[in-house]
């Protein structure tokens, strides 16, 4: 009956999931900054050709996947019909009083394959991350334990959270609730949100109260270490690899 | 509230990037240890929230409630927007890693300048007062964030995204007025209800 929000992606079984998430973390990051400050369309090509082929190696369901992609191209579609029209340049096409730049157009197919590659690889290399696992990784690369802690209860307790407004919203569709645009649907939600506030402060503070009976001392034992092998030092030398190679495209 | 990844220039992204890591060390600092899972509960809650959805017009919006945030949590707002941000990112695909910097601006600066409006002089007033200054910092959180959205894309590339910025302005109209409306509704509750819960913010 429960649906978990928390990890859609993290339970496949492909190489990709087998490496090392410290060393996904960091060749996303690394991508990440390579691919923003780029402008050629040759790397970017490259770049995004190996964005998918990371998807296909990570086997990630079609379902999620085109979820991610229309959610992004949904506001690429404005960013195409909008920056071609008003960056100035060779005109290329007229519409009326509205000119399509051939530079607007070119800026505009960039920012849709950037945004692009970028999605495929956190797809691919980061959400296939367990979040607890993940967690532990960002410890291990020095990220700052408090906000790791507070990731760390955040992924807990979604679900818990999410259940609870699941049952409510059941209880009110059972009484003939139905969200329209109006008042009453406003006041609805928000009775929602502050019911559901109320709740989760309220378990906030029993957790606190059971943490410290269990001599808890404001720190979590970090459980999962990491450690890389042969193969995370071959993934990341050809995922290096791979990357020079596209950013040195023409 | 969403900028997607590709669209901002590289120096606009490091510059989100650096002042949100600021903010997030300030916001941290002033988060004391025992309130780090109530920190955590609420992030929990406000990523659950989000998958709150209000029918406006033909399409719906979906409840971002970063003034709520602000008001709750004072500075404390950062890391926990931070931490749903990230989340967002991996878990839906809604922004990404390079623009999570700004995009923690962007909805992390309102929440703190929201929740400092809303706590001057807070203790005299009544639930409907209350309630409508919630009002306020929910739309007023929503506005601010589309005003720096606005100035991030401005700074990426000067005057070629103006028709880009107005479809977005025009886009989050319904959500500005979704938040006024459930972020006042929420604080009248818990004025009358849980006065306490709103009165102490890390600011």
């Amino acid at each position: 009956m429960t649906t978990s929000v928390v990890h859609p992606l993290a339970h496949g079984d492909s190489v990709i999931h087998r490496i090392d998430p410290r060393v996904r973390l960091l060749c996303v990051l690394a991508a990440s900054v390579c691919i923003a400050a780029t402008s050629r369309p040759g790397p970017l090509l490259a770049a995004c050709a190996l964005a998918a082929v990371l998807v296909l190696v990570a086997r990630i369901p079609w379902r999620p996947l085109w979820r991610r992609l229309r959610v992004l191209n949904a506001f690429m579609a404005i960013v195409l019909l909008t920056v071609p029209f008003s960056m100035q340049g060779e005109t290329i096409w007229q519409a009326g009083a509205l000119g399509a730049s051939r530079e607007g157009l070119a800026q505009a197919l960039r920012i849709i394959l950037t945004g692009n590659t970028l999605v495929l690889l956190l797809t691919s290399l980061v959400a296939t991350i367990e979040p607890t696992v993940l967690a532990h990784a960002l410890l291990h690369l020095r990220v700052p334990d408090k906000l790791v802690r507070i990731l760390m209860f955040a992924v807990r307790y979604i679900d818990v959270l999410n259940d609870s407004r699941l049952r409510m919203d059941r209880a009110m569709k059972a009484r003939g609730y139905v969200a329209r645009c109006n008042a009453h649907t406003v006041r609805t939600s928000a009775y929602l949100v502050a019911c559901l506030l109320a709740q989760s402060l309220d378990r906030a503070a029993r957790i606190e109260r059971a943490m410290r009976c269990r001599g808890w001392r404001g720190q979590f034992p970090v459980l999962n270490h990491f450690h890389a092998g042969a193969r995370d030092v071959r993934f990341a030398c050809l995922f290096a690899g791979a990357l020079a190679a596209a950013m040195v495209m023409p | 509230m969403h900028i997607s990844e590709g669209v901002l220039s590289v120096p606009v992204l490091a510059g989100g990037a650096m002042l949100a890591a600021g903010a997030i060390a300030v916001g941290l600092k002033k988060l004391p240890d025992e309130r780090i899972p109530q920190a955590g509960m609420l992030c929990a809650m406000f990523f659950v929230a989000s998958l709150i959805h209000l029918p406006v017009g033909v399409s719906a919006v979906h409840l971002v409630l970063n003034g709520l945030c602000g008001v709750l949590l004072g500075w404390a707002a950062f890391p926990v927007i931070a931490v749903a941000l990230l989340l967002q990112a991996l878990l839906f695909g809604f922004g990404g890693l390079s623009v999570l910097g700004a995009n923690i601006v962007v909805m992390g600066v309102p929440a703190v300048l929201c929740s400092c409006l809303f706590h001057a002089g807070f203790s005299t007033l009544t639930p409907h007062q209350a309630g409508l200054r919630g009002a306020l910092a929910g739309g007023g959180a929503v506005a601010l964030g589309i005003g720096l959205m606005t100035l991030a894309l401005w700074l990426s590339s000067g005057t070629a995204y103006w028709p880009l910025i107005g479809t977005v302005l025009l886009a989050h109209l319904p959500v500005m007025a979704a938040e006024a409306a459930v972020t006042g509704a929420v604080v009248f509750l818990l004025a009358r209800t849980r006065p306490t819960l709103l009165a102490p913010a890390l600011t």
